[in-house]
């Protein structure tokens, strides 16, 4: 990031390389749209550039904060183009990345996995409220509007269904193979 | 509104407990304004709070992480590498001609260059802004082309109907309705603009009497005419009656406001 800082683009293309595909797999997963998407991946990695210097590795891991620069990009989009939620069906990528053979389950990439089979086993109604806020950007009036329910049912999932993936994601079944070899001080 | 750290054994004010039960929707941006305020005035007050933000900061953080990779296409490294190239190239050129006395009308063509660079942005920005406005009237008008697409569809439909919808207070419209399906598509017209923290909320009436809510709708600034598409869980010929009352925004479980419009099915 400190070449990035002061114009390497070779060190910005490694980044690049290295990051692009969860960069656009996030957008790709908010938007529904390649087009779009891809708009959003290269602003993204564009944006890395002019705010490199104000990057600061004590404050969290690169990816968290390029996923969140992405996220706040789609959301920008989703909101200036009035898009209309779409929330996961069963032709979704997602099946098919849950069902990978974990080869590298001593890898964070089982941590991310696990944690996403943790949002698939939620119950249905608490996990549209929790995509809807988090992949939409709706809030609790606008999810009440857009599932037809009263806000105050909103909440109530919303607020179960985060208590529910913190307890099925740090659970020990769940959490014991990426703990062998990450540990806790790996979590971003 | 609690002020205080009540960790010390004491017991957690109603209060607290109503803010703390925000946190999780605090994490994920789910937010209404006014709760938002409320949560950040008291988070600065709680120890107890802010640990809570924290660990679900760290599952909102994980959740950025939870989707699957997807490669993109190799064009768009080429693209991005070309911006950058791009990016690079004015500073270049603005190193290498030094500035020679005497030389007025070199001076006199980089302000031409600069005019000229402005006025391209400016009109990239334009057309940027325009490109952008008609991709918003393209999506509102392929949502507007699938209602009324359903409506032809229901029209066409063996054993559909239109049937009228009376207006209590001025308005009116009608709704159709299939024999078996279960959408409905409700035209309405002559309807108020309401407060921003209200909404029309659409009631399908079962034989008992009892309200079944069947959607939500607001009129858009200017608007005086509206079509909204009806999804029920069971063919809306089973029920009676359709009612639209108004309701705060977000809409009630049963109705509790003003009956603006109602149709006997």
């Amino acid at each position: 990031m400190a070449r990035v800082a002061i114009g390497d683009d070779e060190a910005l293309l490694t980044l690049y390389d290295r990051h692009a595909a969860r960069v656009h797999g996030l957008a790709v997963r908010m938007l529904r749209d390649q087009m779009t998407a891809e708009e959003i991946t290269q602003d993204v990695f564009l944006k890395l550039k002019s705010r490199a210097r104000t990057y600061s590795a004590q404050r969290g891991a690169l990816i968290v904060w390029l996923l969140t620069i992405t996220r706040n990009a789609a959301l920008d989009r989703i909101r200036y183009e009035n898009r209309r939620p779409q929330l996961d069906d069963d032709d979704d990528p997602d099946e098919t990345w849950l069902r990978l053979a974990d080869a590298g389950s001593a890898t964070d990439e089982a941590r991310w996995r696990s944690l996403a089979f943790a949002l698939r086993s939620l119950e249905e109604e608490r996990r549209a409220v929790i995509e809807l806020a988090y992949y939409h950007g709706l809030s609790h009036s606008e999810i009440a509007e857009h599932l037809t329910c009263p806000i105050g049912t909103v909440k109530t999932r919303l607020r179960l269904g985060m208590q529910d993936l913190r307890r099925i994601w740090l659970s020990p079944e769940i959490d014991s193979d990426a703990d062998k070899s990450s540990g806790a001080s790996d979590r971003v | 509104m609690n002020r205080t750290d009540s960790n010390g054994g004491g017991t957690m004010s109603t209060d607290h407990q109503d803010l703390r039960d925000l946190l999780p929707g605090y994490a994920v941006g789910a937010l209404d304004p006014d709760e938002l305020h409320a949560v950040e005035e008291h988070l600065p007050t709680c120890a107890d709070c802010r640990q809570a933000v924290q660990q679900y900061r760290e599952l909102s953080d994980g959740l950025l992480l939870a989707t699957p990779p997807v490669a993109p296409p190799p064009r768009l490294r080429q693209a991005l590498k070309d911006q950058l190239a791009a990016n690079r190239e004015p500073r270049v050129s603005a190193r290498a001609p030094a500035r020679t006395p005497g030389r007025s009308w070199g001076g006199i063509g980089q302000w031409a260059l600069g005019l000229a660079t402005i006025a391209l942005l400016a009109l990239n920005v334009l057309t940027y802004l325009q490109l952008r406005a008609l991709q918003t009237q393209q999506t509102t008008l392929a949502q507007q082309l699938n209602v009324s697409q359903t409506a032809l569809a229901l029209i066409s439909e063996p054993g559909s109907r239109t049937v009228q919808v009376k207006g209590e207070t001025g308005g009116g419209g009608s709704f159709i309705v299939g024999q078996t399906l279960k959408t409905g598509v409700l035209f309405a017209q002559g309807l108020a603009q309401l407060e921003p923290s209200q909404t029309y909320q659409v009631w399908l009436i079962d034989a008992n009497g009892t309200p079944v809510s069947a959607g939500l709708f607001r009129l858009e600034p200017g608007q005086s005419f509206v079509t909204i598409l009806i999804l029920s869980d069971r063919p809306i010929s089973d029920y009676a009656g359709l009612g639209v009352t108004i309701e705060p925004l977000g809409g009630v479980p049963a109705p509790t406001g003003p009956l603006v419009l109602t149709s006997d099915l």
